[in-house]
């Protein structure tokens, strides 16, 4: 009895410490991204929510002025109302254009044959350019009078072909079009997705004589809805804080309507142009309650449209 | 069977054509914007502000012209600097969260992933100004400190991706390696981060795209040192109000973009199949 319990190590082969163990194990593992959330989100979250409530020019210390960023946001500043405006535009034609594009371009890819993987690629590398690139070669060949988009309108016969960035009217449009050009990774996604649509079902509805249209409304759309559901929320999101394409075409086209200024935007003016923090940190809060918004609004219709397995249980 | 449904179902020619040169028109469009940057890069100032489609005679003056007239091998070198120490922050301090939360069962696991999805979707807008107000504080503005040091604490969408692939590697691997004496350690460096090589690649991919193509960042903290400045600042400078030399404007594009493109063709078929979400 002596001996077995001398050189069996109670300690160091106890449950508790083989636990305690693993716990130290992984929470060093974790601490990377512990520290880096603490540091880099949760804590500046609520700091800005605080310097929200403040008078804050980052030299001094904040002085608390209540609801006062608020209601200068909402009753004296008219350029909050247009960044709004111009935000839910961008946000409702410019999600819904993106996402149409990519599936009709991943139908066509899907029925390309031996192009699929050429085209496939032709389509990604457009997402990988940089929005700064991407944005100088835009507000280049959308050029109203010499750009080569509008002679080619003009060839097929648009006498008075839009005026791009130099037109209020049409200068979101551009941007539009650019996100548009960027659908690639959407694609992608589509395309996985389709690929993993059964074969079976595939014939099935060839031999009940569906037509192309009443396939891809009723069975394909249905069974990749999951993912389309999905690039919807991710491309919702990064389109409230669209700032870097308009920044680039606004460097080089004056804007004197503010046609292309949007939220994202306006906190960086008021922060970083003229210094007040407390102000932009209250705009960093409205974009982000209004992404809350529609990003909610988005989940609530996930019943109507989005397949599930689970549902038929 | 399928040959026979086809045949049944195949159109006329009509419709064969008509799909060529739509797959043609599509291609064209996507790539036509990537063509401009790289044609006029290649032309004379006169012909670019012409905004003509083909250059009359090429020659790569313009690109002499960006190197002796703007710092540009400079912000090259400096965006470089900054995206492969971001890529190497991102990649190391986030397999390792990534690789606990796929790894092990562990109470609390839903919760952090949780965490994280909420930090990946609460727009940056809202940290900015506290992260700014902080970075001041330390003297880390302007010098290219707050656009390196967050990847070195880890990066929320790489743990997400990594954690995904590490999913689908089989717990079996491990437990045989367990079983053959190596400690847990051993199993994460020598059996599974060999494995998860593809991954490592494409996540690397997709820092360094991000990092690379960052323009807020070098906005708010290198702005006023032009000695910091990085290539995106750089292009804006060189396109200027109306961008009135195009033809240099393009080759500095045409420059920026070739490094990502280039990634992009070495690790396409990693890429590709990290974007697509396997949950769905």
């Amino acid at each position: 009895m002596l001996e077995r319990f001398q050189f069996s190590n109670p300690f160091w082969t106890s449950k508790k410490w083989i636990r305690l163990k693993r716990f130290l194990f992984l929470f060093l593992l974790l601490s990377p991204w512990v520290l880096g959330w603490l540091l880099l989100f949760g804590y500046p979250t609520l700091n800005s929510l605080y310097i929200s409530f403040t008078k804050f020019d980052i030299t001094t210390k904040p002085v608390w002025v209540g609801f006062a960023n608020y209601k200068f946001m909402f009753t004296q500043d008219p350029l909050f109302w247009i960044a709004v405006k111009n935000t839910l535009w961008i946000v409702i034609i410019g999600v819904p254009v993106q996402i149409v594009t990519a599936l009709l371009i991943t139908f066509l890819v899907s029925k390309s044959g031996r192009l699929r993987h050429v085209l496939q690629t032709v389509v990604l590398i457009p997402s990988f350019v940089p929005v700064v690139a991407g944005a100088m070669v835009f507000t280049y060949i959308l050029n109203p009078i010499y750009g080569p988009v509008n002679a080619f309108l003009r060839l097929i016969g648009f006498s008075n072909p839009p005026m791009w960035f130099y037109d209020p009217q049409s200068s979101k449009w551009g941007l539009v079009f650019f996100g548009a050009w960027g659908v690639g990774t959407s694609i992608v996604i589509y395309s996985a997705a389709l690929m993993r649509i059964p074969r079976q079902i595939d014939w099935l509805a060839q031999i009940d004589g569906l037509t192309e249209w009443r396939k891809a409304v009723r069975i394909t759309f249905p069974l990749i809805s999951p993912v389309i559901f999905y690039t919807l929320v991710v491309e919702t999101i990064q389109q409230f804080q669209i700032f870097a394409k308009s920044y680039v075409v606004t460097a080089q086209v004056p804007d004197p309507e503010n046609s292309m200024y949007f939220l994202a935007t306006d906190v960086y003016n008021s922060g970083f142009k003229d210094f007040h923090f407390g102000y932009a940190a209250a705009l960093g809060w409205a974009l982000t309650i209004l992404t809350g918004i529609f990003v909610a609004l988005i989940f609530s219709t996930q019943r109507m449209w989005v397949f599930s397995n689970a549902k038929q249980d | 069977m399928r040959n026979r449904i086809k045949l049944l179902n195949s159109r006329s020619l009509f419709t064969w054509v008509n799909k060529y040169s739509l797959i043609i028109f599509v291609g064209i469009t996507f790539v036509f914007p990537i063509y401009f940057i790289c044609s006029t890069a290649l032309m004379s100032r006169d012909q670019s502000l012409l905004h003509a489609l083909l250059p009359v005679e090429t020659s790569l003056g313009n690109f002499q012209l960006i190197f002796n007239n703007f710092p540009i091998a400079h912000w090259i070198f400096m965006s470089f600097a900054v995206s492969i120490l971001c890529v190497i922050g991102g990649v190391l301090t986030s397999f390792f969260p990534a690789y606990a939360l796929s790894r092990f069962q562990w109470r609390g696991r839903g919760f952090v992933l949780a965490m994280i999805v909420i930090s990946i979707m609460v727009p940056s807008q809202v940290v900015l100004i506290p992260l700014y107000s902080k970075f001041v504080q330390l003297g880390w503005v302007p010098s290219l400190k707050p656009l390196i040091v967050p990847y070195f604490l880890s990066d929320a969408l790489t743990i997400f991706v990594l954690r995904q692939f590490l999913l689908n590697i089989p717990e079996n691997i491990s437990n045989a390696a367990r079983i053959d004496g190596a400690t847990e350690i051993g199993v994460m460096f020598k059996i599974i981060m060999p494995i998860c090589a593809p991954a490592i690649y494409a996540v690397s991919f997709l820092i360094f795209l991000e990092s690379w193509s960052d323009l807020y960042g070098p906005l708010l903290y290198t702005v006023t040192d032009e000695n910091l400045w990085t290539l995106p600042l750089g292009i804006v400078s060189i396109a200027g109000l109306h961008n009135v030399n195009p033809n240099l404007t393009m080759a500095a594009s045409a420059l920026f973009m070739l490094p990502v493109i280039i990634l992009f063709f070495l690790t396409q078929k990693y890429v590709i199949s990290i974007i697509t979400p396997h949950d769905l």
